[in-house]
């Protein structure tokens, strides 16, 4: 029982850290907030999305896995952002770096309010 | 319980059936014809449809020209045409014909002088095709200029009943049907008028009998989709079920009968279908194919690449060489056939010697990007004075002085120069490993068994791919995507390097990317008729994928219910003689292109499609430089591996549609192993692979949509 309340506290604590990343990411679209460094910037488009989305495919059974998922999941997400933008007329206008943490945001409330059941669907 | 899971699956039917209802064709609306004044031409095209699965013929084109000389402005004006114009009268005037110039006929006209009026009438042929029971006719492209021409006028004459589905333009986009307009009838024919937009477009006609046998088609559909619904019902199971034992037993009465299916106790053909055991025949029939071509190879004729203006001093040269070469056994290949594929064809060393000979400017500039860069791969580099502008020669002998062979007429060689090119060609001919000398019929079956054995390959190395789906069980989920993206990495990668080395020692590349479709002796595969052989690569990969997929022991479970419920659906949209039909239409032609027909709102879907792709690869560095190319299609199949990984994760009938997807994918991909350039393959490896996750997160999406749908009604159950 106690395991499991410092699991929720865990998950919370994981999930406030990822917003408040998600809004320093939009928050360097800003001009005034330019300065920050993309040394911060960087990981979160290669681990922070794929996590959400591994988490969503119950794709995290192994420390191995969870990596290996997180970055695959996050290039194609950050890839697909932007080859729809080179796609889409006027799509440009709406930068990589708002449109990957809104969606990493769904996705997060996704997992958050929607937790998968257990079992999977398969054919068998 | 069972029966109300499909209930969901029927809705949608029942939806979509309901679009394609609304979804009509564009009505007609009547527009006028312009008048002729001063100088005229009209332009009429007799459509003969022919009703085929897949065929061709040819229309005749008649072009009149006429009006007061006055109009013209010089003393003469040209006519550009894709068809070879010939003259069949003609009143005051006088016309030539220039030999054709990247596959353009300039004809030049010359009114009389003196003269009040003149009228001049050409005919000629333009090329139409037959699929899928529908006839696509080209409009002819006629130009003028030196003149103008206000009242340029297309006719088409077409046999009555004949029903006009649909209309585009010269860059494939969709015009409405009332651009064929003013139809009248004339002697069982109709005369329509086509107007200016629809020129050296395409139109699609079907007979006044496709309608009804759409219909017929479609009711057969809803019978096949009702049939799969019957099958969630108890009764229709133990219906379904009789038939099928019957059907059974009908079908292993007649395997009986065929002494070695029957006889074999013990054999079961499935068993073959084991990952294992296709891996093994996949190399199996790698290993056959360069032995094959060890033994038989390289092609016994000397071939020549000519790059010669037009088709009379090819000839010319043809003869020249033949006259140098024991028994004549000389093969010309020119610039028409292919030379965008000229880097593959050199590289696999089919060319024994190059032919730069009276060349237009034109011509040169049209084929030099592709032709210079390569030409280190052929032995021989004959180059003449016959052409206008020798720049180009100059460039070909600072680059390449070993090779060049200067001569004063390719067409006309002195004896010196004769004597000069036999020992040239004598040193550099390439032998049999054997000594072994094959004749040119005996070459052409070793080439032809080729031509099937690359097929056969295509379709074991993707059905070995396909069973892979079998061991998803017995391993985590990252292991077996793993072991797939391995597999698929393997697989291409061995077939590309089997492609290029039997080709290389046949000296014929077993297929090409942009050889022309009616060429036959190019490739291997094109003895076969298929000239590069994309289609018949796209159908073995898919069809590999399937039966690898399905057929292992432990594969894919694809109830019939399910199948024959996707399967009635595609039936019904082919079939469906509206919108969605032609839309479905156009997306096979690309698919299964007659030559080079891509037009209409799939084609320009398809393209966005690439470019999405294309921005994959250019994310991760593949339009670096504009040598570093991208090819769509094997960023296609490596894609295609990781939705081939998650396919035990899905719902019934979401694996079913996945599996189609991603037999498509992957078959596409079989068809560029036959471009066989692996440094594209090398670039595609990654942006396929990172693509792959985003068609697996849409397919995963439709996954759990089922999921939903399935299990909301199993809650309420």
């Amino acid at each position: 029982m106690e395991i499991a309340g410092i699991k929720v506290a865990l998950e919370q604590l994981r999930n406030a850290v990822v917003i408040v990343y998600s809004l320093v990411v939009i928050a360097t679209i800003v001009p005034g907030f330019a300065t920050i460094s993309n040394l911060l910037i960087l990981p979160y488009f290669l681990f922070v999305p794929g996590y959400f989305v591994a988490l969503i495919l119950r794709n995290t059974n192994t420390l191995l896995e969870t990596v290996f998922y997180t970055i695959a999941w996050s290039m194609a997400v950050l890839l697909s952002a932007y080859s729809l933008q080179t796609i889409i007329p006027g799509s440009q206008n709406l930068p990589i770096k708002l449109v990957v943490p809104v969606l990493t945001i769904f996705l997060l409330a996704y997992v958050h309010f929607h937790r998968p059941s257990r079992g999977v669907l398969t054919n068998e | 319980m069972r029966r109300i899971h499909h209930i969901p699956l029927l809705g949608l039917i029942s939806g979509l059936m309901l679009i394609m209802m609304l979804a009509s064709a564009n009505p007609a609306h009547a527009q006028p014809t312009s008048v002729s004044v001063g100088l005229s031409a009209v332009v009429t095209e007799q459509i003969q449809p022919l009703y085929d699965v897949y065929g061709g013929n040819t229309n005749q084109v008649n072009i009149s020209i006429s009006g007061s000389t006055f109009f013209v402005s010089g003393t003469s004006f040209t006519m550009t045409t894709l068809l070879k114009p010939t003259m069949t009268g003609n009143l005051n005037a006088t016309s030539t014909v220039s030999p054709p110039s990247g596959g353009e006929y300039i004809t030049t006209i010359t009114p009389t002088p003196g003269t009040l009026s003149f009228n001049v009438t050409f005919s000629g042929h333009e090329s139409g095709s037959s699929f899928l029971w529908r006839y696509l006719a080209a409009m002819p492209y006629v130009a003028f200029s030196g003149v103008s021409i206000p009242y340029l006028q297309y006719y088409i004459t077409i046999p009555s009943g004949t029903v006009l589905s649909q209309v585009y333009d010269g860059r494939g986009g969709t015009l409405p049907l009332s651009y064929v307009t003013g139809c009248r009838s004339e002697a069982g024919q109709e005369k329509c008028n086509v107007l200016s937009s629809a020129e050296s477009g395409l139109l699609i006609y079907q007979s006044s009998s496709f309608l009804p046998a759409s219909v017929a088609i479609t009711v057969a559909a809803l019978a096949v989709v009702a049939l799969a619904a019957l099958n969630l019902f108890a009764q229709g199971r133990q219906l379904l079920g009789t038939f099928s034992r019957q059907l059974k037993l009908g079908l292993r009465t007649i395997v009986g009968a065929i002494p070695f299916l029957g006889s074999r106790k013990g054999f079961r053909f499935r068993n073959l279908f084991q990952p294992r055991k296709l891996l093994a025949l996949f190399i199996l029939c790698a290993l056959v194919m360069v032995a094959l071509g060890a033994v038989g190879g390289p092609d016994p004729r000397v071939k020549a690449y000519v790059i010669a203006g037009d088709s009379t001093q090819t000839n010319a040269i043809q003869s020249e060489l033949q006259a140098l070469v024991p028994g004549g056994n000389v093969q010309v290949l020119t610039p028409t056939q292919d030379y965008t594929d000229f880097d593959v064809m050199s590289s696999v060393g089919q060319f024994n010697i190059i032919v730069f000979s009276n060349y237009t400017p034109a011509e040169i500039s049209q084929v030099s990007g592709f032709i210079l860069p390569s030409l280190g791969n052929v032995p021989i580099i004959m180059v003449d004075n016959t052409a206008v502008d020798n720049s180009t020669n100059k460039v070909i002998a600072t680059l390449y002085p070993d090779q060049v062979l200067p001569v004063g007429n390719a067409a006309a060689l002195t004896g010196q120069e004769q004597n000069a090119l036999r020992l040239q060609l004598s040193l550099t001919q390439r032998t049999n490993i054997l000594g072994v000398s094959l004749s040119n019929g005996e070459f052409k079956v070793l080439l032809a068994a080729e031509a099937v054995l690359s097929m056969v390959l295509v379709l074991l190395g993707w059905a070995y791919l396909g069973s892979l789906t079998s061991e998803s069980r017995t391993t985590t989920d990252l292991s077996h995507l793993v072991m797939l993206i391995g597999a698929g990495l393997f697989v291409f990668f061995f077939s590309e390097t089997i492609y290029v080395v039997t080709s290389s020692i046949l000296a014929v590349p077993l297929s090409l990317h942009a050889v022309n479709s009616d060429a036959h002796d190019v490739t291997a595969i094109g003895l076969l008729g298929f000239g590069g052989g994309s289609t018949p690569r796209l159908a073995a990969g898919f069809l590999g994928v399937l039966i690898g997929a399905v057929g292992a022991e432990g594969g894919l479970r694809v109830k019939k219910a399910d199948f024959a419920l996707i399967a009635g659906v595609a039936l019904i949209l082919l079939a469906n003689p509206l919108y969605i039909g032609q839309y479905l239409y156009q997306g096979i032609l690309l698919l299964f292109p007659l030559g080079n027909y891509a037009f209409g709102t799939a084609f320009s879907n398809s393209l966005s499609l690439k470019g999405f792709i294309y921005g994959f690869g250019a994310a991760l560095g593949g339009d670096a430089s504009p040598v570093y190319l991208l090819s769509a299609g094997k960023i296609l199949f490596f894609a295609g591996l990781i939705p081939l990984a998650y396919l035990k994760r899905m719902g019934r009938t979401t694996t079913v549609l996945a599996l189609l997807l991603v037999a498509l994918m992957i078959g596409d991909g079989g068809v560029r192993v036959g471009e066989m350039t692996p440094d594209k393959t090398v670039i595609a490896v990654l942006p396929g692979l990172v693509a792959g996750f985003a068609f697996a997160a849409v397919i995963l999406g439709l996954a759990a949509v089922e999921k939903y749908v399935r299990g909301n009604w199993k809650s309420r159950a």
